[in-house]
C-alpha cells in the first residue's frame, strides 16, 4: 500500500500546478466560457509541448506513455483551476477510444496528431435520453451499402463539438445488434451543430448527422462491438471527472478557509465560531474521502482492470460529495459567494457538468447494486 | 501510488483468517460474537492468550520488547480481520495503549514489571480519564494525587471506566499541581484496582449492559513508582497514547460483516405480497448508500495507517476516521432494525437475527461520544487541521 505519489507524479503535479495557476487564471476561465472552442491556441500548443495532450498515448504513437493514474493527477490540477474544454474530449475520451478500438493504421494516423495538438476529437454518443447505457444509441443508424455506410441521426450532449476536427459517432447497425463507432470528419457535408446552453460554460451541442457517406476505413473497431470499448471509455470519463472534482473540492475548500479566516463579524473571524468550524470540518471530510475514492479508482483502472465496483463507488460518491462541498462553501461565504463577480460560483456551475458526465450518482449506484448482486 | 496490500501482508491475512475460522465456536455464518465485558470475559482472555502465543497480540511492539515490529499495514489487516470476524481477545487498553506508553515513558523497572503480563495476555487494564465533571474538557480533571514523601495519596472519582469490573489494573490521570495551568498539573499513574480503598461501582448502560463503571479512590496509597514519566507531564503522556486509539479500521470492517448479513436477510425476507425486500428500491438504495459509507470509512482508515507508516502523525485523518466510523456503526444498527419491520422493537429470538440489531442500536449511541465526541473531533479538524482560530484562545472582547 502506497497512497503517496510517485516521483513522476509529483513532478507532473508540481509542474502542472505552476503552469495552470499562471496561465489559466479565473479571468481566462471566465473568458473561455464565451469562447466557441473553450481553449486558446496558445494554451493548446503549450499543452502539446508539455506532453499533456498525448499523456496517455504510448510513445510509439508519439505520446508520453503515462498511465491513467498519472493523468488523474493532472486532471486534479485542472479541476483546481476550473479548466474545462477540449482537453478532456480529445486527450482522455478521444485518445482512449482510438487506443482501445482503432486498428494499427488508424492509431498511427491519428494518435500522433492528438499528441502534437493538430487534431481535436469529440465523441458523439448520447441521444435524447441522456443515459450511458448501450441502449442509448437507437435512433442514430449506420446502414451498410456497396460503397461503405450511410450514417443518419441526431446526437445530444456532444462535448466540444465546435472545435472538433473529428467526431467519433456511435450508431446502431441496421439489424440493431450492437453499436458501431465511426470516425467522421467534422467538415463533412450533412453535419449540423447546434449549441446547447450549458450552465457551466461547457461546450455542449446537438449534432445532426444527415446522410453521411462513410468508407469502411472509417469504421473504428468491429461492427456492432463498440460497447466493449465505450463501457471502458466511460469509466475513464467517470474517473477523469472525479479527479477534476476532487481537485476542485480542494480549491473550493481553500477559498472558503481563506474567507472565513478573514471575514469578521461580532469582532472576530467567523471561522472561530464552532458552527462555522463544523461546516468546514465536514467539507474537509468530504474532500479527503473524495480524493481517496478517486485516486484508488484511477489506480485500479491503470493497474487492475477497467471495470470494477470501485469506479462506480468513486463516481457516485464524489459527484454527491462535491455538490455538498459547493453548497457548504456558499453557506459559509454568505451573500458574496452568491455574486457573479466572486469566483466560487464558477466552480459551482461547472460542477453541474462534472457530476452528471459519464453517469451521475444514481446511475453508478445502480451499477454498484448490480455488482453487489443486490437482487 | 499503489492501492493494494503487498504479497506478504496478504499471506498474513490468509493465515490469520484461517486461524480465526478455526477458533470460532460453531459456524462462522451464524457466529454473532460475544460480550467481552460481560459473561464471556474469561473466554476472551483465553483467546487473548492464544493471540499472545501466536505473537499477534503485541505484533505492533518493537522487537526489543518482544513484539514483531509489525508494519502499520499488517496491524490494519489484523484489526480488520478480527473485527470482521467478530473475534474477541484484542487488548485495547493494555497492549495498544499502556504498553507503548510504558515503552516511551516508563522506567526500566516499570517496563520489566508491567510489560510481560500484557504481552502474555494475562491481564486486563482499564483507563481512568473521565470524571463526573470532566468529559470533553478532560484537562479540567480534579482527582487529587498528593506527594506524601514516601507514597502518593489519591482521592477522587473516575467515571465511564470501561472494563474496570474485569480489570486488575488501572492507568489514570490525576491532578498533582492545583496551581499550574490545567494541562500542566496532571500526572500519569498506575494502580492495582483491587486495592481495598478503591471502589468499583457498576453503571448499567441504556442497553442494559454492564460495560462501564464509576471508580472511587478514597485515601488510596500508591508507591512512588506508580508515577509514569515525569511529574505534571501526564497530559502529554496521555496524548501520545490517544493517537494509538484512532486508526478506526474496526468500524468499517465490522460494518462490512453486518452489511453482508443484512443483504442475506433482505434477500430471503419477503413482504406481505411475497416480494423479497431486496427488490424494494428504497431498501436497495439504502444498502448501496451504506456500501459507500463503509468504503469511505475504510479508505480513511487505510490512509491513517499509511501516514503512520510514513512516520507522520495523522491527527486530522484520525478524527475523520473516528467520525465516519462511528456514524457508520450507528447507521448500520438503525438500518438493521428498520429492515425488521415491527420486529424492530423485539429483542427476543423471534426477531430477525435474534433481535441482535436492537441492543447494538442502543450500544452504538455511545460511539459518537466516547474517545472524543464527534463535535470535539470536528473542532480538532477545524483548528489543528484547517488552521481555524480556536474559540477558547480568542481574546475576550472589551465591553
Amino acid at each position: 500500500m502506497d497512497l503517496g505519489l510517485s516521483e513522476i507524479q509529483k513532478m507532473l503535479q508540481e509542474s502542472s500546478r505552476d503552469y495552470l495557476l499562471e496561465n489559466c487564471t479565473m479571468d481566462y476561465i471566465r473568458a473561455m466560457e464565451s469562447d466557441q472552442i473553450g481553449i486558446s491556441d496558445e494554451i493548446w500548443k503549450n499543452m502539446a509541448d508539455m506532453g499533456w495532450l498525448g499523456l496517455m498515448i504510448p510513445e510509439i504513437y508519439g505520446g508520453s506513455g503515462f498511465n491513467f493514474d498519472d493523468m488523474s493527477i493532472l486532471l486534479e490540477e485542472m479541476g483546481k483551476v476550473a479548466l474545462s474544454g477540449p482537453f478532456f474530449s480529445t486527450s482522455v475520451i478521444g485518445a482512449q477510444t482510438l487506443l482501445l478500438s482503432g486498428d494499427e493504421s488508424q492509431k498511427k494516423e491519428f494518435l500522433p496528431k492528438i499528441a502534437s495538438g493538430n487534431l481535436k476529437f469529440s465523441l458523439a454518443f448520447n441521444e435524447k435520453t441522456g443515459s450511458f447505457e448501450e441502449s442509448e444509441v437507437s435512433t442514430t443508424t449506420s446502414i451498410k451499402n456497396d460503397e461503405g455506410w450511410t450514417l443518419n441521426g441526431e446526437k445530444y450532449f456532444v462535448n466540444d463539438a465546435v472545435g472538433a476536427d473529428y467526431f467519433i459517432v456511435a450508431s446502431a447497425s441496421e439489424n440493431n445488434e450492437g453499436i458501431s463507432l465511426f470516425l467522421v470528419p467534422s467538415k463533412s457535408d450533412g453535419i449540423e451543430i447546434e449549441k446547447m446552453e450549458a450552465i457551466g460554460g461547457d461546450k455542449i451541442s446537438k449534432v445532426n448527422f444527415q446522410e453521411i457517406k462513410l468508407l469502411d476505413s472509417q469504421l473504428l473497431g468491429k461492427e456492432g462491438e463498440a460497447w466493449k470499448t465505450l463501457s471502458k471509455v466511460f469509466n475513464y470519463g467517470a474517473i477523469g471527472k472525479t479527479s477534476e472534482m476532487s481537485g476542485a473540492a480542494q480549491r473550493v475548500m481553500d477559498m472558503t478557509l481563506n474567507y472565513i479566516k478573514d471575514r469578521k463579524q461580532f469582532d472576530r473571524p467567523i471561522g472561530s465560531f464552532q458552527a462555522v468550524q463544523h461546516h468546514a470540518a465536514d467539507m474537509a471530510i468530504l474532500t479527503k474521502v473524495s480524493t481517496q475514492f478517486s485516486r484508488k479508482a484511477a489506480w485500479e483502472i491503470s493497474n487492475k482492470d477497467n471495470s470494477n465496483i470501485n469506479i462506480h463507488r468513486a463516481k457516485s460518491y464524489v459527484s454527491k460529495a462535491f455538490h455538498d462541498v459547493c453548497q457548504i462553501s456558499h453557506q459559509l461565504h454568505g451573500a458574496i459567494g452568491y455574486t457573479w463577480d466572486y469566483d466560487l460560483q464558477v466552480f459551482t456551475r461547472k460542477m453541474q457538468h462534472q457530476k452528471l458526465a459519464y453517469g451521475d450518482t444514481d446511475f453508478h449506484q445502480k451499477k454498484i447494486s448490480n455488482l453487489l448482486n443486490l437482487k | 501510488m499503489k492501492y493494494k496490500f503487498n504479497k506478504e501482508d496478504e499471506l498474513f491475512r490468509q493465515e490469520l483468517r484461517s486461524w480465526i475460522r478455526n477458533e470460532i465456536p460453531g459456524d462462522f455464518n451464524t457466529w454473532q460474537g460475544i460480550d467481552e465485558a460481560g459473561e464471556d470475559f474469561e473466554y476472551s482472555l483465553e483467546i487473548r492468550r492464544k493471540l499472545a502465543k501466536k505473537g499477534w497480540l503485541t505484533m505492533a511492539w518493537p522487537k526489543e520488547y518482544g513484539g514483531q515490529g509489525a508494519s502499520y499495514m499488517k496491524q490494519v489487516i489484523f484489526n480488520e480481520e478480527m473485527s470482521y470476524h467478530r473475534m474477541p481477545g484484542r487488548d485495547g487498553f493494555g497492549a495498544k495503549m499502556l504498553g507503548p506508553t510504558l515503552m516511551v515513558h516508563g522506567s526500566e523497572e516499570q517496563q520489566k514489571t508491567f510489560l510481560p503480563p500484557i504481552a502474555n495476555g494475562e491481564v486486563q487494564w482499564c483507563q481512568g480519564y473521565s470524571e463526573p465533571d470532566s468529559g470533553s474538557d478532560l484537562a479540567s480533571l480534579k482527582l487529587k494525587v498528593v506527594d506524601k514523601g514516601d507514597h502518593w495519596l489519591v482521592n477522587g472519582t473516575k467515571v465511564w471506566t470501561s472494563m474496570a469490573h474485569k480489570a486488575s489494573g488501572i492507568f489514570f490521570l490525576g491532578r498533582t499541581d492545583t496551581d499550574a495551568p490545567k494541562h500542566k498539573g496532571i500526572s500519569f499513574f498506575l494502580a492495582n484496582i483491587k486495592d481495598s480503598n478503591i471502589e468499583v461501582k457498576p453503571i448499567i448502560n441504556m442497553a442494559g449492559r454492564h460495560h462501564f463503571n464509576q471508580v472511587i479512590f478514597e485515601n488510596v496509597k500508591l508507591p512512588k513508582d506508580a508515577l509514569i514519566g515525569e511529574l505534571n507531564k501526564g497530559w502529554y503522556i496521555a496524548a501520545t497514547l490517544l493517537d494509538f486509539e484512532r486508526s478506526g479500521v474496526e468500524y468499517p470492517a465490522t460494518a462490512r460483516r453486518n452489511f453482508e448479513e443484512l443483504v442475506e436477510f433482505v434477500k430471503n425476507k419477503k413482504n406481505s405480497l411475497g416480494i423479497p425486500l431486496i427488490n424494494d428500491p428504497y431498501i436497495n438504495k439504502t444498502l448501496v448508500d451504506l456500501d459507500l459509507e463503509i468504503e469511505a470509512a475504510k479508505l480513511v482508515a487505510y490512509e491513517v495507517a499509511y501516514l503512520q507508516s510514513q512516520g507522520e502523525v495523522p491527527s486530522i485523518e484520525g478524527s475523520v476516521a473516528k467520525i465516519l466510523g462511528t456514524q457508520l456503526a450507528q447507521k448500520v444498527a438503525k438500518i438493521g432494525t428498520d429492515f425488521s419491520g415491527l420486529f424492530g422493537q423485539i429483542s427476543d429470538s423471534s426477531a430477525p437475527f435474534d433481535g441482535k440489531y436492537l441492543n447494538p442500536q442502543l450500544d452504538v449511541t455511545a460511539y459518537t461520544i466516547f474517545a472524543g465526541t464527534t463535535e470535539i473531533q470536528k473542532n480538532i479538524i477545524a483548528t489543528r487541521g484547517l488552521g481555524l482560530p480556536r474559540e477558547d484562545k480568542l481574546k475576550t472582547r472589551s465591553k
